[in-house]
């Protein structure tokens, strides 16, 4: 009778003089099953631990969309320009920025060493690369930013022009979600150890996604915007 | 032990605010969207009376809070208003009040009746049809209908609507900022949206993009919820093909809101950073371009209209079978149907821009792509129609409005192909035939989609009946009246009525559609009016009404095997489901149906 003892007086009560007549009895339970975790939220982790990564994917999905909807205006502006990029504008700095793209590859490569490794529950090491992968992140974060300054006191503004707009729009969005990445991943880091790992391994998959997000849309936008 | 559990669940006990506001049950949500969305439904309505005074009327004090004849022509108060209207406009025009400034003596200024028509259609659509459609049945129905206690994320589902309040009340602020709301239009096209000296409206606009980008986060995080709960929460034995069409339909809506809104969301960035912070992205001079407005936003914009359409054709692929008592005709096709649509939304933007100077050859491969949406529709119409085909019909009051849908769907969806025509295109665009065919579509689909909805499922929800004398009279005012205003709708746009102006009899080959326009008028009046039975007889039978038995309507899917209203976490036991939904007038059985939970 043990199985019972979740089922809420209100509902019980209801089974008892609402029984409608029908003799359809409720499937028999299973193994560890106390008949109160049926498509269950909260009660089964598997199952939220599943319901978390799904939504994560979607999420994701929408991100890819926002990307695609900037990135298409800004091909309309750049193939449909003569000159691009306008030849009153600075050109983009290559050289540091390609440097900055390894980097930036680089620090998902340790994240995807961190994600193969968190079931092996060898904290140190996950721990080890997780920090690597934030300091890459920081650098190219640190980059970017001396070389908007830069690029600012040269005189590329949203004000002057598409060029300028499309610029700072689409790799000013990337570098949002570049912060929020590092943000949330510091954090999940920060507190992943060994008494934490396994309630805090799903935070650092979802965060570890999103940073290969941001990583994987770099390259798109380093080959249409600074090439 | 049973003490023991009533004490740990006195902690349960909900508080008002936790019940009605701060809710996590899905239930409950899907009742607030479903309330929003009526509130919001009598604003837009107003609106578009008021819309449609002005085109019958055109210059002519608007009914009861106008001034009298008599006041205009000698400045005589006679009526009570006519005394108002003189006090608020002897004063200072710095000091007018609200309505002076809009509508003196009751007379829409054409500033005003832009914003009237932009009001009407972004309200419409974004905070009548997807809230009441997605919002309130995606919530109520997607948990009971898969067999599981809630949504996968509550917490989310919760902040989903209070967000969606939030771009509500946003888009009201609009209207009280000076300047006035949003007139461009709800499509906002640049440059008339993108700088303010054309139309004058500043922050109107600006918080009409930031309302919708704001609506925007409430939709996906909704979204994310629908598709994870229908993937992953679904009851054992409910596999993806023994699920409910509407299930289906809103499945395949959560997809297109979670790709499509983010596109909006990027070009109403842009369209902001142009309004505040002087980028060029739609301004020719600095090297911008504005059909990528055009683009971005039907890019959005047509996915969008299958997310106002799609969940209710889901609606009657669900109460057709149920009152004809036959099992839904190809459950498969009509899957596949609903998934190619969606599909098809996504390349035939370019329809809407074939006026718009984008490359003719361009126009010709939309075209195609549009005229193909023409077969999955035909085939969900001929299924509904062979599911109807030698039933033993009851002609209910959800069943009524469900045929009044696959019939004004059917009437929408032809006049859409003549729209598709590129050529037909030239000389209807921007006419009353669009408007026509976009009402046939919204109202004849949609809305009255959630009118059968609202019916069916209504016992579920509250627990009790609406009131099935007010519910024929509504209908039948709805199907006469719907029909007599936006039928000669088609007649005025292939007599070159424009769309969106101000007063038809300035032009002389519009003076002779005068008569047209006040039938027009009278018949939407009529029509609005109506509606206000459908609310009285909704707030009515929610507490007075007949009490409603657990499966009113002998129906198969799982949310009929709850209890009537569902309790919190839904079912007694953890259903488990043996079949798909539309098994009725199984032969060698006494019931003529059989539920999803019961064996064969």
């Amino acid at each position: 009778m043990e199985v019972k003892r979740d089922i809420i007086p209100e509902v019980r009560l209801k089974e008892k003089f609402q029984f409608d007549g029908t003799d359809n009895a409720p499937p028999p339970l299973q193994n560890g099953d106390d008949g109160n975790n049926f498509g269950g939220f909260n009660e089964n982790q598997e199952l939220s631990k599943r319901n978390a990564i799904i939504a994560m994917i979607l999420f994701l999905g929408a991100e890819v969309m926002l990307f695609a909807g900037l990135i298409g205006a800004f091909i309309t502006f750049k193939f449909g320009a003569e000159v691009w990029p306008p030849s009153d504008q600075p050109r983009l700095p290559l050289d540091i920025t390609t440097v900055n793209t390894l980097v930036l590859l680089l620090s998902g490569g340790f994240m995807v060493r961190a994600l193969r490794l968190l079931k092996s529950y060898k904290i140190n090491k996950i721990k080890n690369a997780l920090w690597i992968t934030l300091i890459l992140g920081i650098v190219f974060l640190s980059i970017q930013g001396f070389e908007w300054m830069r690029l600012i006191s040269y005189g590329v503004t949203l004000k002057s022009g598409v060029f300028g707009g499309t610029f700072y729009l689409l790799i000013g969005c990337h570098a949002i979600h570049c912060i929020g990445a590092v943000l949330w991943l510091g954090i999940a880091t920060f507190k992943f150890n060994k008494s934490s790992a396994r309630s805090q391994s799903l935070n650092i998959s979802l965060a570890g996604m999103y940073w290969l997000l941001v990583v994987l849309l770099w390259p798109v936008l380093f080959i249409f915007v600074y090439l | 032990m049973s003490e023991a559990s009533a004490t740990v669940h006195t902690t349960h006990e909900q508080t008002f605010v936790s019940k009605y506001i701060i809710s996590f049950d899905h239930k409950m949500i899907g009742k607030q969207f479903l309330m929003y969305g009526l509130i919001m439904l009598l604003l837009g309505g107003a609106l578009a009376l008021m819309v449609r005074w002005q085109l019958a009327y055109p210059e002519k004090p608007l009914p009861l809070i106008g001034a009298s004849e008599n006041y205009l022509e000698n400045s005589e108060v006679t009526t009570f208003m006519d005394g108002l209207w003189d006090n608020w406009l002897s004063q200072d025009s710095d000091d007018q009040n609200w309505l002076t400034k809009r509508m003196p003596v009751g007379i829409i200024t054409p500033a005003f009746y832009n914003a009237l028509f932009t009001m009407h259609a972004t309200i419409m659509v974004f905070f009548v049809v997807m809230p009441i459609l997605v919002g309130a049945f995606g919530n109520f129905l997607i948990p009971l209908m898969i067999g599981t206690k809630d949504m996968a994320f509550p917490a989310l589902n919760m902040l989903s609507f209070w967000v969606a309040v939030i771009a509500a009340l946003i888009m009201m602020a609009g209207f009280f900022v000076p300047g006035g709301h949003a007139a461009t239009g709800w499509t906002g096209y640049p440059p008339l949206s993108s700088d303010p000296t054309w139309t004058g409206v500043d922050w109107g606009q600006n918080l009409w993009c930031i309302s919708l980008i704001v609506l925007g986060v409430s939709s996906l995080m909704g979204s994310i919820n629908y598709i994870t709960t229908i993937l992953n929460m679904r009851a054992p034995g409910m596999t993806l093909m023994r699920m409910p069409l509407v299930i289906w339909s809103l499945f395949i809506v959560a997809i297109l809101l979670l790709l499509a809104l983010p596109v909006l969301t990027s070009a109403l960035a842009m369209l902001v950073l142009d309004r505040l912070a002087g980028t060029t992205f739609f301004n020719i001079e600095g090297g911008g371009d504005p059909l990528l407005w055009q683009h971005l936003f039907w890019f959005f914009g047509h996915p969008e209209v299958y997310i106002l359409i799609l969940p209710a054709m889901g609606i009657a692929s669900e109460i057709i079978p149920v009152f004809a008592r036959k099992p839904i005709f190809g459950y498969k096709a009509m899957v596949y149907a609903m998934a190619s649509l969606a599909f098809l939304g996504w390349i035939v933007w370019g329809h809407h821009m074939f006026q718009s100077g984008m490359n003719p050859t361009l126009g010709a491969t939309f075209m195609i792509s549009t005229m193909v949406i023409a077969v999955p529709s035909a085939i969900k119409t001929f299924n509904w129609l062979g599911t109807l085909w030698g039933g033993n019909i009851k002609f209910s009051i959800p069943m009524l409005n469900s045929i009044a849908f696959v019939s004004m769907f059917v009437i929408g969806g032809l006049s859409g192909i003549f729209m598709a025509s590129n050529a037909v295109d030239i000389f209807i665009h921007d006419t009353y035939f669009i408007v026509a065919h976009i009402h046939y579509v919204v109202f004849g689909g949609s809305i009255f989609g959630i009118f059968a909805a609202v019916y069916y499922w209504f016992p579920k929800m509250f627990g009790r009946m609406m009131n099935n004398k007010f519910a024929h009279i509504h209908f039948w005012i709805s199907i006469v009246a719907f029909n007599c205003t936006f039928f000669p709708m088609h007649i005025l746009g292939v007599g070159g009525h424009m769309r969106r102006i101000y007063n038809p009899m300035q032009y002389e080959f519009l003076q002779n559609f005068e008569g047209m326009n006040i039938f027009i008028t009278l018949s939407a009046f009529v029509l609005g009016f109506g509606q206000l039975i459908f609310l009285y007889n909704a707030f009515y039978s929610a507490f007075k009404g007949k009490k409603a038995e657990d499966n009113p309507w002998k129906a198969n899917t799982l949310e009929w095997s709850a209890p009537t209203p569902p309790p919190h976490g839904n079912f007694l036991t953890p259903p488990t489901v043996y079949h798909g939904p539309y098994e009725y007038s199984v032969p060698d059985m006494e019931e003529d149906f059989l539920p999803q939970i019961e064996k064969r």
